[in-house]
């Protein structure tokens, strides 16, 4: 995993940075002239107060690192429709999901328990734990300003909104460069495979989310397509492939990798697709969600402003650079 | 030529012989569609009397091709899908597939084309009979038919397809996971018809999902882009029940369908009407719609009857 020196990497957020242009979607309203995005409020402290004393810690060192500020300079491109605010708070759980006209809200809890899970993944390495907990933040922002971008911009959605958010935040992780894709995947792929989430039964399977395990295949598969060579290692080449690392069964694999079926019968590809990725990227996941991002959302990022987005060492952030 | 090769070649010309000659589809005057084509092969017309590979289908297809043909299957969806205006012609044929046991219908990108598996309607039955049986293999929620059951299943298998076929044609942004899209084409789809359709269909596939689903045990289990079988199934009933309330409340009312999920179908299928009508509205001919809902065969009465 590729060390993270803060936490200023998490606003790349939703200024994906496909810089193709893309055509227009039908009926969407259209994009603002004004400077409406994302923000923090100027007049109300958006780092809300703790009252548990063990939250109040998480609050501060967020404050400190001004994160939501890095975030609402790193959404900066965004031209949306109306703004939409963020925040930090105590839940009473580890997770608000954004619902219309409320703020995105990252949930102290949730960064106790990326804490507490980073020592239990990484029990004696100090810098992944750290990093552990850094992408883990990035993918849960990411995830509710994805559900807030569907929301302000009316984005239908097919599925469910909240694996769509997923597969948002997975594309924005792996098409901004390594160094989030590095941060946020491996941390958020390190997350979902140690969930402490039990196996779902009976009625669990009612719930309207996904159980962590899907996300964790949804994650992988996203990003192995993108960047076979550092995410390959998961994926089965083979029914019954047993190699060191593999998670993700032959099946599943192939449609991660090869959603054409004519590539099927390539057998140079059937030994070992890693060869051939770039020519069967087309009708993958990976490719399926970047395809639905440029044309429902790219046309409300400015590219000027994102090139400005690009062109800046967020590793090394600070306000009013 | 080998002696196999022989024996197959005459086994497939021996295929043809038997099978009823359906080179020409007739399709009903004013629900016709120049994007929806029929895939015709020879003398099989649509409905092929082998696999997608070639090779002679197995003879105890023989029965289900019969029926199809018969029943004017892959017709009545051509004619069902006439009001669509695609950009790209959808092909429509049935086939042995992969000559399985257990081949489930599916849609090409490469070919756009969508194949009705023969395999897949003989699970259907055997699901279909073992639900009507009430063993203990699935439990009888609400009550149901065989006939119900076996045509309820392939109109929502045939409806699921038709979802990956309109996002492909039409190039719909999804943004979630493309299977649960399709179930949800397919749900909505079931809904636009009237009530006893919508509960021929939905229930027929929830009490299919109910009977085949084996919930996973371990992590790896859940790597399918499917969803779980118990996931489809109470995605299904929710669409249902947040679509037509008071048609299909028995699903709360016994249980099947938690109230803690059906509280919020109401918004879920809020969520998919807004999708469907802004992605795939656009491409209807209202008009057309109209005289497609105005027909009352699409189903036999018996098979809309829950008992």
């Amino acid at each position: 995993m590729k060390r993270m020196s803060r936490m200023a990497m998490l606003a790349l957020a939703a200024a994906c940075a496909c810089l193709t242009a893309a055509p227009a979607m039908a009926q969407l309203p259209k994009p603002s002239q004004t400077q409406s995005q994302v923000y923090t409020s100027p007049f109300l402290d958006p780092y809300l107060p703790a009252s548990d004393r063990k939250l109040a810690p998480i609050r501060d060192k967020l404050k400190e690192l001004h994160v939501l500020e890095e975030l609402q300079a790193f959404l900066q491109p965004l031209r949306l429709p109306r703004e939409v605010k963020v925040v930090t708070d105590q839940c009473g759980t580890q997770r608000r999901p954004y619902a219309s006209g409320q703020p995105i809200t990252i949930c102290y809890e949730m960064v106790e328990q990326l804490l507490e899970m980073a020592p239990k993944i990484y029990p004696q390495n100090q810098q992944y734990q750290k990093d552990t907990v850094v992408g883990g933040f990035i993918e849960a922002a990411l995830h509710e300003t994805a559900l807030a971008i569907f929301d302000v911009l009316q984005i239908p959605i097919w599925g469910r909104a909240e694996d769509a958010a997923d597969r948002v935040s997975a594309l924005i992780m792996v098409e901004l460069g390594e160094d989030l894709e590095n941060a946020a995947m491996d941390a958020t792929i390190d997350l979902f495979r140690n969930s402490s989430e039990k196996i779902w039964t009976g009625t669990d399977f009612a719930r309207t989310g996904s159980p962590d395990a899907q996300r964790f295949f949804n994650f992988v598969c996203i990003a192995a397509a993108a960047d076979p060579d550092r995410y390959g290692k998961y994926l089965g080449k083979y029914d019954g492939d047993k190699t060191s690392g593999v998670i993700v069964p032959w099946d599943r694999s192939r449609s991660c990798m090869d959603g054409v079926s004519k590539y099927d019968d390539g057998a140079a590809c059937n030994d070992d697709f890693h060869k051939c990725y770039k020519a069967v990227r087309a009708g993958t996941e990976f490719d399926q969600i970047r395809k639905a991002f440029d044309l429902a959302i790219m046309p409300y990022v400015d590219q000027d402003a994102l090139i400005k987005v690009r062109a800046t060492d967020w590793l090394n952030w600070k306000p009013g650079k | 030529m080998t002696a196999i090769a022989r024996a197959a070649l005459l086994a497939a010309a021996l295929a043809c012989l038997a099978a009823p000659s359906v080179a020409q589809v007739k399709l009903t005057p004013g629900f016709t569609n120049p994007k929806i084509t029929f895939w015709n092969r020879k003398d099989d017309g649509p409905y092929w009397t082998t696999t997608d590979g070639g090779k002679p289908m197995a003879a105890s297809r023989t029965k289900v091709r019969d029926g199809m043909v018969k029943r004017r299957v892959l017709e009545e969806y051509g004619e069902f899908l006439s009001p669509l205006h695609l950009p790209r012609t959808l092909r429509i044929m049935a086939s042995d597939c992969n000559g399985g046991d257990f081949d489930s219908p599916y849609y090409s990108r490469t070919d756009k084309a969508m194949t009705v598996c023969y395999s897949y309607v003989g699970l259907t039955e055997q699901m279909a009979d073992d639900v009507t049986r009430n063993t203990a293999k699935v439990k009888r929620w609400i009550p149901t038919t065989r006939e119900q059951l076996v045509a309820g299943e392939f109109a929502a298998t045939v409806l699921h397809e038709t979802g990956h076929a309109l996002f492909d044609i039409l190039e719909i942004p999804v943004f979630g996971r493309e299977e649960d899209g399709a179930d949800q084409v397919e749900a909505y789809l079931a809904l636009q018809f009237g009530t006893d359709i919508a509960r021929t269909i939905i229930k027929a596939d929830a009490y299919f999902y109910e009977w085949t689903t084996t919930d996973p045990k371990t992590f790896t289990g859940f790597s399918d882009p499917h969803d779980v079988d118990s996931q489809r199934m109470y995605n299904l009933l929710c669409i249902g029940y947040g679509g037509q309330r008071a048609a299909f409340q028995d699903l709360v009312t016994s249980g099947w369908l938690p109230k803690e999920r059906a509280d919020g179908c109401d918004k879920e299928y809020a969520q998919l009407d807004r999708a469907f009508q802004r992605t795939v509205g656009p491409y209807i001919d209202q008009a057309q719609m109209a005289k497609v809902k105005a027909r009352k065969d699409w189903f036999l009465a018996a098979e809309l009857k829950d008992k």
